[in-house]
This record gives structure tokens, C-alpha cells and sequence, in this order.
């Protein structure tokens, strides 16, 4: 296990060494300093949401920004979201964003076929590997942003096909939710969460009984949404727990029009649809929430809070068929 | 006057969507007599499309302020999504929607 350590190398970058735990924004935040920044990423980083927080959207001064993916072993569609928000987030301001690939060729290629390099701005670098559209049998949704409406538009074709082309066999019972989710869910991201890098999505099928569905905005996150009719609301774990129950929301028109039901919807869904087993987790702000259906029945519910906060709404869902 | 949602796609995600098609719709429909809603070949609707499209134009007939309008050929999957507007708008889903 490596210590944390700050050092000055002789190309006067500051780096962060990471140890297999937990990364706060303000550790990354106070190793800001130099020509340059590096992050550098666990192995296992990609495989759950929250090591995610090692790309936080904290604001850094460097002009530079290096992430070194050369030793992840495992990546998913979430933590692709997480890459690509940040490197959007940056290039924003200005900020240049080299990626240096996993050394895995694996996940190299994973990360190339999901397409996370697709419309990347100039001052953002990510190698990809050369694959063939055979190589994408298990993309269900390549690493795409949310910016206006004509993107929700093409998701909407895209889900079409979709349910066409994968739902079929074992997973013809996962289809209806899954595509339940990726709507009522992009409707939250381009409504509630809008910001200067919009939304993103991503979705894989596992072999031919499992899909992973990613969603995430950089908004204001669910807490703060919901904080603007239940200021009471002040723990994040409880304020997301709440925006799941029908009739919760903040939107403007919502005294006018009966809003507020997306995510009731997208669990009534799994129950209608008797998902053999189904899980939603949504991180915002401190905020953690998880949610789980196992063939047509509510079988967990809870929000609770952390220490890390994340900004915007990241949101996780999973479908098995066993 | 008979719309076919399905020439437009067979997934309808979102409420923005569910505005712009009411609004694609709205002056073809408004001199009818009466409008058929046809979900032949759509695949999924999602509750906010729904409630922002059939949800609103529904809410608006009643109203008087557009044509008598019912639906056909009604999915079990966009059912669920199109009876929770309807409840939700105290519409009487039965009378729209065939068992």
C-alpha cells in the first residue's frame, strides 16, 4: 500500500500518489500547485461509483491536468461518465486534459469501444485503440453527452433499436426497465440538471443476462433541488430519498402540472415487470442512495449520507436476470 | 383524424419532447371533429412524455379547448405510463383506455 505522498518531481509537477482508499476533493485541492497535476488512478477505481471521487469536479488551478489510467484493471459505465464529465468540466476552463491509457489492453479496448474519446474537446487527449463494430456487441449506449433537445431526440432512437436488437432471449424481461429508466432518467439529467457540460449516459449488456445503465448530470444535484420546496431537507441521504417518492419535485410548473413521478415510475416499473433483480443507486451531493427489487418486490430502501460530497447527480442502475 | 405516433419513433423519453409533439400536432387537430391518438408499433413512453403529450392534450379536450380525443392500440407498457397522467389529472382512464 502506498502513503500518501506529495513531492516535487523534476519537471516541477506536484503528484498525488493514491492509496486503494477513498480520495477527498479537498486532498486533491491541496496538491494543486506546479505547471502541472497528476491524478493517478487505483486499479480497481472503475469498478464501483464511488471511487469516482477521485475525478471530483474540483476546481484546480493547474493548466494541465494528467490522469494516469495505466493501472486500472476494471472500468464501468459509470466511472467512463465520471472521465468524461471531468475532462469536459476542464476543458471548459481551459484546463488541457491528457489521459494516459490503461495498460490493460482489455480495458483499453473497453474504454475505446464504449467510445470515450467520441467528441472530445481539442484541449482534451485520451488514446483509444482502433476496433471493429463487431467489438460492440455488449454497447448498449456508447459514452454520449446530453447538451439540447436533439440529443435526448437520438437517444430516443437509438433505445428503439436497442430494444430490438439486444432485448430479446433472456433479456427480453429486462427491456421494458431498462428502457423506462434510460428515459424517465434522461428527462431528470436535461430538466433538472442542466449546466454548461449537460448530461451523459452509458449503458452495457453483460454476457446475455445483465445490463448496466449510467446516468449523470453536473446541475445542482437532487439535494439542493429538493431543498428549494423542503428546505428542511438538510441531510443529503434523506433529501434524495425523498425526490423517489411520487409527487416530489421543484419544478416550476409543478402547482399546474402533475410532475415529480419519474422515479416512482422507474420502480413500479421493475416491480410491474417482475425484474428478477434490479438495483438503483443514486450519489448526490453527500447524499447516497440505493434501492433494490428482486423479482417484483421492494426488497431495500435507504438513503444516508457521507463525508464526500459530489457534486451534480450520478446515478447507477442494474438489471439481472438472476 | 387519426395520429400514428409510431411515424415518429417507437421510444418517447422526454417531457420536452412530449410539449414539442402536442405542439407538432396541435394545428392539425384543432378543426377536427374528433382525434384518435394510434400507439400502433410504439415500443415505450415514458410518464413524463406521456403526461406532457396525451397527458396535456387530454386535460385540453376536456377543457373544450381541443377536439374529443381517445387512443388505440395501447401497449401494456404505455399504459402504465399514460394511466399514471391520467389519474394523476383525474381522467377517467377506463373510458380511454380498453382493459
Amino acid at each position: 500500500m502506498l502513503a500518501r505522498t506529495r513531492r516535487d518531481s523534476p519537471a516541477g509537477r506536484d503528484e498525488l500518489h493514491t492509496v486503494p482508499g477513498y480520495v477527498s476533493r479537498s486532498m486533491l485541492a491541496s496538491f494543486v500547485a506546479g505547471d502541472g497535476f497528476t491524478i493517478r488512478v487505483p486499479p480497481m477505481a472503475g469498478a464501483g461509483p464511488g471511487w469516482g471521487e477521485v475525478l471530483g469536479l474540483a476546481p484546480l488551478d493547474a493548466p494541465e491536468i494528467h490522469i494516469d489510467l495505466s493501472a486500472l484493471r476494471f472500468v464501468e459505465p459509470l466511472f467512463l461518465l465520471r472521465l468524461r464529465a471531468f475532462m469536459d468540466w476542464h476543458a471548459a476552463r481551459g484546463h488541457e486534459v491528457v489521459v494516459e491509457p490503461p495498460a490493460d489492453r482489455d480495458v483499453h479496448m473497453y474504454m475505446s469501444r464504449m467510445g470515450i474519446a467520441d467528441g472530445l474537446p481539442d484541449s482534451c487527449t485520451c488514446p483509444t485503440l482502433p476496433h471493429r463494430v463487431r467489438d460492440r456487441r455488449d454497447v448498449l449506449i456508447p459514452v454520449r453527452c446530453l447538451l439540447n433537445p436533439d440529443d435526448s431526440d437520438s437517444l430516443d432512437a437509438e433505445l428503439g433499436d436497442l430494444l430490438n436488437a439486444h432485448f430479446d432471449g433472456p433479456l427480453a424481461r429486462l427491456g421494458e426497465a431498462f428502457t423506462m429508466s434510460a428515459s424517465e432518467l434522461t428527462d431528470n439529467a436535461t430538466t433538472h440538471g442542466t449546466s454548461a457540460t449537460g448530461g451523459y449516459v452509458a449503458a452495457q449488456r453483460y454476457q446475455r443476462n445483465r445490463c448496466v445503465l449510467a446516468i449523470a448530470d453536473t446541475g445542482i444535484g437532487i439535494p439542493n433541488h429538493i431543498r428549494q420546496v423542503e428546505p428542511w431537507l438538510q441531510d443529503d441521504g434523506q433529501a434524495i430519498a425523498r425526490a423517489t417518492e411520487p409527487a416530489i419535485t421543484a419544478a416550476d410548473d409543478r402547482d399546474i402540472t402533475p410532475r415529480g413521478y419519474g422515479y416512482q415510475h422507474i420502480i413500479d416499473t421493475m416491480i410491474d415487470t417482475a425484474v428478477p433483480q434490479g438495483q438503483l443507486r443514486v450519489w448526490s451531493g453527500s447524499g447516497r442512495f440505493e434501492l433494490t427489487v428482486r423479482n417484483g418486490h421492494q426488497r431495500l430502501k435507504r438513503g444516508r449520507s457521507t463525508v464526500a460530497r459530489t457534486p451534480g447527480t450520478w446515478i447507477r442502475i442494474e438489471l439481472a436476470t438472476r | 383524424m387519426r395520429l400514428m405516433l409510431a411515424e415518429h419513433g417507437i421510444v418517447f423519453s422526454t417531457r420536452d419532447r412530449g410539449r414539442r409533439m402536442l405542439e407538432h400536432f396541435e394545428n392539425a387537430i384543432v378543426d377536427a371533429d374528433s382525434v384518435v391518438i394510434d400507439l400502433a408499433g410504439v415500443r415505450s413512453i415514458s410518464y413524463s412524455f406521456a403526461d406532457a403529450f396525451i397527458g396535456t392534450l387530454m386535460t385540453r379536450s376536456l377543457a373544450g379547448e381541443l377536439p374529443p380525443a381517445e387512443l388505440a392500440n395501447v401497449s401494456e407498457s404505455a399504459s402504465r405510463s399514460i394511466k399514471r397522467s391520467l389519474d394523476n389529472r383525474e381522467i377517467d382512464v377506463s373510458r380511454l383506455i380498453p382493459a
